[in-house]
Parts: structure tokens; C-alpha cells; sequence
């Protein structure tokens, strides 16, 4: 399986926020770096099919995935940079809304919630409510319900937020664990998430890559090269230290 | 004859590695979590638990405010039909900004990935709330029939009319202002249910003749509202971001 963006620009109001893109993707876990405002949001939501490319195709196996459809979004698995949840549901209800609307069997939808929930460790508390829930709960309930459906494609945008550091290892774990037979992208702006565990890495700076390779030694210092000169406020430096 | 019914029933014996064999093909075919797709009904009932407690509480509180007057007031046909035009916005104002909710809560994100996208959703949400809607003043309309001896399709009408262009209006001006907050939409929808009690039709509109009247409101009502969710389905199908967060 293979993801293709070629000469992909998305434009608002004329700033161009990813600027003609070109990456091709296999399977593996992918690490797409980059300092707030780089465009690696905006991208993530090119490749799930909620914003369409303002020039410039993304095709799956060479089919356009605007074309591709129901058909692709079968393939998808989303984590959106700010999760949201219906307050009055519980983990459980969330976790079977989400999987009807997947198109999954409701036994297996079932099955697949109950054991989701138990290996990111929710399942003593899945039929509690969400808006009781902490913010690294919730985050653990977005991860979990990316996962439903077993997706070819993972698409993960700043999946450690609100994690606490003894659940970021945890994350990094069950990511490592994963089917290699997936394509995982994790978009992030903390190196420590995809150092060691990233196959590729991709460094994104103004809507355009400006670094791609395998996973290095020496990741923090080659991130710090590219934003020497950057805005203090985005807390890159922060989360390096 | 009994001889050759035992042959027909006869049981193969299965070998043990044989149903360990299929017991770990199911478990492997289980894992994969192909999706088969949600009957409508599944995707129904998803959505009745989506809608918000306040929606059905509104719902309960007419028909019970319906029924104590039916059982304790003394009104004629008009009253009667009159009664019931101004009950139905109120039924009809927490419709559509309840159809806002996932923009609150951020879920359209989240939903528009999924196989049966955030425009589908909306149509099955609309279908729910629109049918518990209608249940509570057909219930009302049976209600006025049993208690006033009005002609039961004529009550429903004059529920339905305000119904639908309530929700008409409602949609409208969320679609015009760009509305994405639900407590907003909430107070804005009071406007279109307020206005509709200034709207006052004289008695005489509930007689007989004006039936034919009546069933044009309707229709052109369900048409500009069908209308109105189509531009909507389109407006998200462009996936230009219209119902992103930010």
C-alpha cells in the first residue's frame, strides 16, 4: 500500500499554509516534525479527505482519494489534534457510536471497544461518563477509537497532548506494537515522540519538507538546526528539554 | 424409512486440529474487523442517543401540558386547532440547533472521517429528531381527537405547518449567519417560535375549506426545508473546511 501526495498546495485567503508537497508514504511508522503553523495539521486533514488540496492530488494505490471515497475512509483511522467527545457519553457508547458510523458488525465492534479500551487501560471505568473523565483519558479514548476497524492508514495529529510522561511511553509502546502492515503517520512538534520509534522522519517548516530520512541519532539536534531562529511561543524548545 | 433418515442425519466426526483449525480462522477473521456496514436501523438508534435529554424533555412537557388540557379544559374545534398551532414551534425550537451539536462538542472532525461521513449523519439526525418531533404532535393531535372531536388529519396539520416552517427559518438563519455554536442556536431559534405566535390565523382558518390552504403550507415548507438540507450536505461534501475547528 502506498500514499502519494504530489505537488500538493492548500491555500487560505492566498497564504499558502502547505506549499506544493511531495512525499510518497509505505508502510511504516511515519514521524512528520514540525514547529506550530508548519502546515502538518492542515496536511494530516489533506490526507484524511476533510480538506481537499487547493492544487495537486493524493492518490492510495493510485487512486485520487476524493474519488476513492466510503472506500478509502474504510482504510482510515483518525486522531484529530484537538479531540472532541460527546460529554454525555460514556467510553463505551463512544467507542460503538463511532464504530456503527465505521460501518462496523456490532459484535465485533463490541469486542474490539471492550479489548481497545482494556489495553490503553480504560476498561474499569468504560461505562463512566466522558466529561468525568481527565484529559489523558480522553486523549487514551481518541487513540482508541482511531484504532476501531483495524485501518490500513493511522492518522495521528499530536496524540500525546494532555498525556502525562508515564502514558507517552505507554503510547510510544502500543505504537511499536502495532501490525507493520499499516501505513502510520504521527504529526507532532516533540521529538521525544518520535525519536527511536519513527521508521522515516519528516521535517516540515513552512508548508514544505525541509528534511526527510531515517531515524538518526542525533534527531534533536537536526530539528533545533531547522527552527534555530523560531518563535519561542511554539515550545519546541521546551518539549526538547 | 428409518434406516435412510439416520443416514441423512449422520454426523461427520471432526477431527480436533480441524476445530482448533477454524476456531483460530474465526479469531484471525474477527481481528481483521472488516467493516460490513451498519444497517440504517444501528445508525438510527446511535442517533437517538446523540440527542440531547433537553430535546425530549421539551417533548414530554407538551404532551403532557396537551393532555391536562384536553382533560380539563372544555374548547371547541377552533380552540382546539388553535391550541395546537401554537404548541408545535415550541416543539419545533430545539430541532434544528440540536442538529449543531457536533460543531459544539468538535465531533465533526472526528465523524466526517468515518465511512458514513458528517453528511449522512446529519440527514439520520434530522430523521430522528424531525420523527420524535412529529410522534409527540401526532400524540397531542389523538389527544384533541379523543378529548375535542376535532378531525384527527386536520389537527396534525395544523401542528405540522408551524412545525416545519419553524425549523424552515430556524435552518435558514443558521445557514445565513454561519452559526456553529448551539447556545446560539438555541437563541435564535426562540425568534422563529415567538414569531409564529404573532402570526395569529383567525378562527376561521380552522375550518374546513382551509385545509387545502393548509396542505400548501406544508408542502412548501417540506420542500424549502429539503432544499435547505441538500445545500447543507453539499456545503460539507466540498470538504472545504466550513465545519472544521479552527
Amino acid at each position: 500500500m502506498e500514499l502519494r501526495i504530489s505537488n500538493v498546495t492548500k491555500a487560505y485567503k492566498g497564504k499558502r499554509a502547505v506549499d506544493n508537497f511531495n512525499l510518497e508514504l509505505g508502510e511504516g511508522l511515519h514521524g512528520l516534525l514540525g514547529a506550530n503553523g508548519s502546515g502538518k495539521t492542515t496536511l494530516m486533514r489533506m490526507i484524511c479527505g476533510l480538506l481537499r488540496p487547493t492544487e495537486g492530488v493524493i492518490t492510495i494505490d493510485g487512486v485520487d482519494i476524493a474519488q476513492a471515497g466510503e472506500g478509502y475512509r474504510e482504510y482510515l483511522g483518525y486522531l484529530p489534534q484537538h479531540f472532541g467527545y460527546y460529554p454525555n457519553f460514556s467510553a463505551m457508547d463512544f467507542m460503538t457510536y463511532i464504530a456503527a458510523l465505521k460501518g462496523l458488525p456490532k459484535t465485533i465492534a463490541m469486542e474490539r471497544s471492550e479489548s481497545l479500551l482494556d489495553e490503553l487501560g480504560l476498561y474499569a471505568v468504560r461505562k463512566k461518563k466522558l466529561k468525568t473523565y481527565s484529559g489523558g483519558m480522553l486523549q487514551r479514548v481518541g487513540i482508541a477509537q482511531a484504532l476501531l476497524g483495524n485501518p490500513k492508514i493511522l492518522v495521528l495529529d499530536e496524540p500525546t497532548a494532555g498525556l502525562d510522561p508515564k502514558e507517552r511511553v505507554r503510547f510510544r509502546q502500543l505504537l511499536t506494537s502495532l501490525e507493520k502492515d499499516k501505513i502510520i503517520i504521527l504529526s507532532t512538534h516533540i521529538v521525544s515522540d518520535v525519536e527511536k520509534i519513527a521508521d522515516d522522519v519528516i521535517i516540515m517548516k513552512e508548508g514544505g519538507i525541509v528534511y526527510r530520512g531515517p531515524q538518526t541519532d542525533n534527531l534533536e539536534d537536526l530539528y533545533l538546526h531547522f527552527f534555530r531562529d523560531g518563535n519561542p511561543e511554539d515550545g519546541m524548545r521546551g518539549n526538547l528539554k | 424409512m428409518n434406516e435412510k433418515k439416520s443416514k441423512t442425519d449422520w454426523i461427520p466426526v471432526v477431527r480436533q486440529e480441524k476445530v482448533e483449525e477454524v476456531i483460530i480462522s474465526g479469531g484471525l477473521f474477527m481481528e481483521q474487523n472488516v467493516p460490513a456496514g451498519s444497517n440504517v436501523w444501528v445508525l438510527m438508534t446511535k442517533q437517538l442517543r446523540y440527542l440531547s435529554p433537553s430535546l425530549w424533555g421539551c417533548q414530554l412537557l407538551l404532551l403532557c401540558v396537551a393532555i391536562a388540557a384536553a382533560l380539563i379544559t372544555s374548547m371547541d374545534c377552533s380552540d382546539a386547532g388553535y391550541m395546537i398551532f401554537t404548541m408545535a414551534p415550541v416543539a419545533g425550537f430545539l430541532t434544528v440547533p440540536e442538529m449543531l451539536k457536533d460543531l459544539q462538542y468538535n465531533m465533526s472532525e472526528l465523524e466526517s472521517v468515518c465511512r458514513y461521513d458528517g453528511a449522512k449523519v446529519l440527514v439520520l439526525r434530522l430523521i430522528s429528531a424531525g420523527l420524535i418531533n412529529v410522534l409527540c404532535l401526532t400524540m397531542i393531535s389523538a389527544a384533541m381527537w379523543e378529548a375535542f372531536g376535532v378531525s384527527f388529519l386536520k389537527t396534525v396539520i395544523y401542528g405540522l405547518v408551524p412545525y416545519v416552517w419553524v425549523n424552515v427559518i430556524n435552518l435558514f438563519m443558521i445557514m445565513l449567519l454561519r452559526i456553529r455554536s448551539r447556545r446560539v442556536g438555541v437563541l435564535l431559534s426562540v425568534i422563529p417560535a415567538a414569531a409564529s405566535y404573532l402570526f395569529q390565523p383567525e378562527n376561521m382558518m380552522f375550518y374546513d375549506g382551509a385545509v387545502v390552504f393548509w396542505l400548501a403550507a406544508l408542502a412548501a415548507g417540506v420542500l424549502l426545508g429539503a432544499g435547505e438540507v441538500c445545500l447543507i450536505m453539499k456545503e460539507r461534501n466540498k470538504r472545504e473546511g466550513a465545519f472544521l475547528w479552527n
